[in-house]
């Protein structure tokens, strides 16, 4: 857990191809000021649940000083400069004044499923429990009629205040029939027009509530889309990968209660903490890639080394995503982890481009985002040679990879 | 009278039909799930080895079991042509271990994110959500992803084993979080240690018993529900379990089951009604899931129970915990035994040769799924799932009732049907796929 804590300051400190993490110290003073007018305003609100959040800690057998290394942890995962740290705890302890309603629509629970155990620190868990969950359909005690009436409630009192999740597609198809929710058979589609009205900012958690997800792979049965796809005039922030890791959940609700506002968004509305830099950026088999040692084939000599699984399909270079660092399952594995290669499943299309899993050089598709080529400029001419020689393809790919990367970039 | 009612949480959201008479009495119930993806037909078309990526999404909670079928159906259809595909022991083993860790955290989350909390409900009491059953579950997890890379969603199983490779380090990490989860069943679940619930031989010593599963059973007594919620006793264990062997159970006659005899009635599919189709073996609605596998596999507490009290909710409760505690000794006995020194991964002949048809039969946490796929020259022709929960939750007439419906029928009232309903840990993802 400590090296992980250590791994993310560094991570955010480095100076990054994709990312910016020194503004100027003016933009942070500017920050700083506005965090701090903020936190202000909500400490003044009523608070929405009666929690002691220390007490909470305590009992979980944390104490002072744990809980602000959790914050600096926090502080460096939303690429802020190690003085909002105390800004962030206090943000933490006044989570429970930004109030979440959660849907869930053509999907398979599983963001929900990883929603209930938060990565990292255990700490992020308490947030978890302690959100003020207004409406959820695996968590909250309602359902039924009450849960229509407590959905009605809370889109009420907290009009224009609320933080909308929405896990799963819309089914477009058969005119929103493959998708009905509650006893008037309401569509998934006007469901989230509805509740979406009122909201502060939509978060689209999981491929599927960003892009489409697996429903919306070939042929598309019923033809679902993403939030983005539905939804004008409203914020929207895009949590993709299949699950959506939960960190980066509390990632984007943290931000929001600290600042107001949405994260800064790449061109896919993706919050650049989390989505500004590649698996590739940051794997633990990078030094193999680095010096050409390459998996040929499932379980040879290679793979018991751990390898490089490029030219076993690893999507890494391709997949913006902070799970090399973060990891899954409280930092316990990741599939890279586990020599599977990654599948880049928080990349727009996945399910038809990448999930193919052999390597890329067979399967006739372009590298469609910031490149190979990008980063290796960074790392200089003597590893481009390395890699160049360690598999001829990716070169190709890389050059295709750099153009396209700039025109997403343009975007 | 006619109602509806909507039943929510882990997994998704059912939508129930019920009638009831004067007083309240539920009649006849229909089931309704109202979500559609079309998971077959995205499958179809598709290189195999996609299925290893697809089907594990069909299910946010039963990934894992979705991703096992998938392979085993590959590695049949290998076999079915003719061509060999070998396993390792080692590779058989950690798809045991993760595939049983996905049910452990199934059956922790349904008692405490589910029974606890809507027996709380109904008795009017308080119930908040627990933070160390939230963890014991993360844990469960956290074992899955040490050999699969992560938890929900991973695709780690190929034909001819799986990607990973532990070492002793990771054996050490995964006996350290079993020990926990064994810590935690003994203390909080069950309230005694494994060796005093296995002495255990009678209803009344389970419901005396001091920890949270005692406590769902008192508080299902209290409801007056323990001995309702009876279906038509009829079981059926499709895919290999430890100490289970396909078998349907009907009254008291037991036959090797075949899986020849399933079919599926999509009747009620679309048609406004509901997109979950029935599964039928021999014609007939079974009950499959933990009370079954008990049953099969001839676990005592839970064949003593069943004597005397039949397939009641309160028995239903019992073998969904008491599987608790049986795969937790069938993952210490597999960790323990793997042989690090086999192979993960034994290469079989290249897909794209191969033309047949295959079917991977997985006990998942409520029951027996099926895949059932055709490639042809490394390409598929056609993919059919069917998941327990259509086995469970299917809608039969009110002369021949499903088996939750069959449940649900003369129960006092629509809340007290509406919990013997979520008896089966209920599931619309899967169930609509
Ligand atoms: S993005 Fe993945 S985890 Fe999420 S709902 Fe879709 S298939 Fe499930
Ligand atoms: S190609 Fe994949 S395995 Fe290799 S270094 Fe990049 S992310 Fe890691």
């Amino acid at each position: 857990m400590a090296e992980r804590r250590e791994a993310f300051k560094m991570l955010f400190s480095a100076n990054s191809a994709k990312v910016e993490t020194n503004k100027g110290d003016a933009y942070y003073d500017r920050l700083f000021q506005q965090c701090r007018a903020r936190l202000d305003e909500l400490k003044a609100s009523q608070p929405l649940q009666a929690i002691d959040f220390h007490e909470i800690l305590s009992d979980e057998g944390y104490d002072r000083r744990e809980f602000m290394k959790w914050a600096s942890a926090a502080t460096a995962m939303l690429m802020l400069p190690p003085m909002f740290t105390p800004l962030v705890a206090e943000a933490a302890e006044l989570m429970t004044r930004v109030p979440v309603i959660w849907l869930e629509l053509q999907d398979c629970a599983g963001n929900s499923e990883a929603l209930l155990r938060s990565d990292g620190p255990k700490i992020d868990e308490i947030l978890l429990d302690i959100i003020s969950l207004e409406f959820h359909e695996t968590l909250m005690a309602a359902a039924g009629h009450q849960a229509d009436a407590q959905l009605e409630d809370a889109m009420h009192a907290f009009k224009g205040k609320y933080l909308l999740f929405v896990e799963g597609a819309i089914p477009m198809g058969m005119e929103g029939q493959y998708g009905t929710i509650g006893a008037s058979g309401e569509t998934f589609h006007e469901h989230l027009v509805r509740v979406a009205a009122d909201a502060a900012a939509v978060v689209a958690v999981g491929s599927c509530a960003t892009y489409g997800g697996i429903p919306a792979a070939a042929p598309n049965p019923t033809e679902a889309v993403g939030v983005m796809d539905v939804l004008k005039g409203k914020p929207i922030i895009n949590i993709p990968a299949c699950p959506a890791n939960p960190a980066n959940m509390v990632g984007v609700i943290l931000h929001f209660v600290l600042t107001g506002q949405v994260p800064e968004l790449d061109s896919l509305l993706r919050p650049k903490f989390a989505f500004g830099y590649r698996i590739h950026d940051n794997c633990e088999r990078r030094a193999h890639f680095d010096a050409g040692e390459f998996v040929e084939e499932w379980g040879d000599e290679g793979a018991k080394n751990n390898f490089c699984l490029y030219k076993m399909g690893c999507k890494g270079p391709m997949t913006f995503n902070n799970c090399s660092i973060v990891r899954y399952n409280e930092g316990v594995n990741w599939p890279i982890g586990v020599g599977r290669g990654c599948i880049g499943c928080s990349e727009p299309d996945f399910w038809d481009k990448y999930a193919y899993e052999r390597p890329m050089s067979d399967a006739n598709i372009k590298a469609p985002t910031g490149g190979v080529e990008k980063t290796v400029d960074q790392f200089g001419l003597g590893v481009l040679t390395a890699t160049a020689v360690g598999i001829g393809i990716h070169a190709a790919a890389s050059a295709v990879a750099g153009k396209k990367s700039d025109e997403g970039e343009a975007q | 009278m006619i109602t509806h009612e909507l039943i929510e949480r882990i997994e998704g959201e059912a939508l129930i039909d019920f009638r009831t008479d004067r007083s309240g009495r539920v009649q006849d119930a229909q089931i309704r799930f109202l979500h559609f993806r079309g998971m077959e037909a995205i499958l179809e078309g598709r290189h195999p080895l996609d299925a290893l990526v697809i089907a594990p999404r069909v299910c946010g909670i039963c990934g894992h079991s979705h991703l096992i079928a998938a392979v085993e159906a590959i590695e049949a259809a290998y076999r079915h042509s003719g061509a060999e595909v070998k396993l390792s022991m080692k590779a058989r083993s950690i798809r045991n271990v993760t595939k049983f860790s996905e049910l452990l955290q199934n059956h922790l989350k349904w008692l405490y994110l589910i029974m606890l909390g809507e027996s709380a409900k109904l008795l009017r009491e308080e119930h908040p959500l627990p933070l160390k059953a939230l963890n014991a579950a993360s844990q469960a997890n956290r074992l899955a992803a040490l050999f699969s890379g992560q938890w929900p969603h991973s695709s780690y199983a190929l034909p001819g084993g799986v990607t990973c490779d532990p070492t002793h380090i990771e054996i050490m990490q995964a006996l350290k979080i079993l020990a926990e989860l064994e810590r935690f069943v003994e203390a909080e679940v069950l309230g005694c240690s494994f060796g005093e619930f296995e002495t255990i031989r009678s209803y009344r010593d389970l419901t005396a018993l001091g920890g949270d599963f005692g406590k769902l059973l008192q508080n299902v007594e209290r409801l007056g529900l323990a001995d309702t919620g009876h279906s038509h006793g009829r079981f059926l264990v499709l895919g290999e379990h430890p100490g289970c062997r396909s078998m349907a159970i009907d009254g008291n006659t037991r036959r090797a089951a075949d899986v020849a005899n399933v079919s599926e009635d999509a009747s009620a599919v679309i048609e406004g009604k509901t997109y979950a189709k029935n599964a039928l073996y021999e014609g007939a609605f079974y009950e499959t899931g933990p009370l079954a596998r008990a049953l099969v596999s001839g676990r005592s507490v839970i064949g003593a129970i069943h004597e005397a009290h039949g397939d009641s909710a309160s028995v239903r409760i019992a073998a969904r915990m008491d599987e608790m505690v049986d795969l937790l000794k069938n993952i210490r006995r597999l960790i323990e035994t793997l042989d690090l020194s086999e192979p993960s991964y034994i290469a079989p002949p290249p897909i794209e040769t191969i033309s047949g048809e295959g079917r991977g039969i997985v006990e998942a946490p409520r029951g027996s799924l099926i895949h059932t796929l055709r490639i042809e020259k490394g390409k598929i022709i056609a993919y059919a799932m069917i998941t327990p929960t259509q086995w469970n939750l299917g809608n039969g007439t009110a002369v021949s009732p499903g088996v939750a419906q069959k449940a649900m029928i003369g129960a006092q009232s629509r809340d007290k049907a509406s919990f013997l309903f979520r008896t089966f840990d209920v599931c619309s993802v899967c169930t609509t796929h």
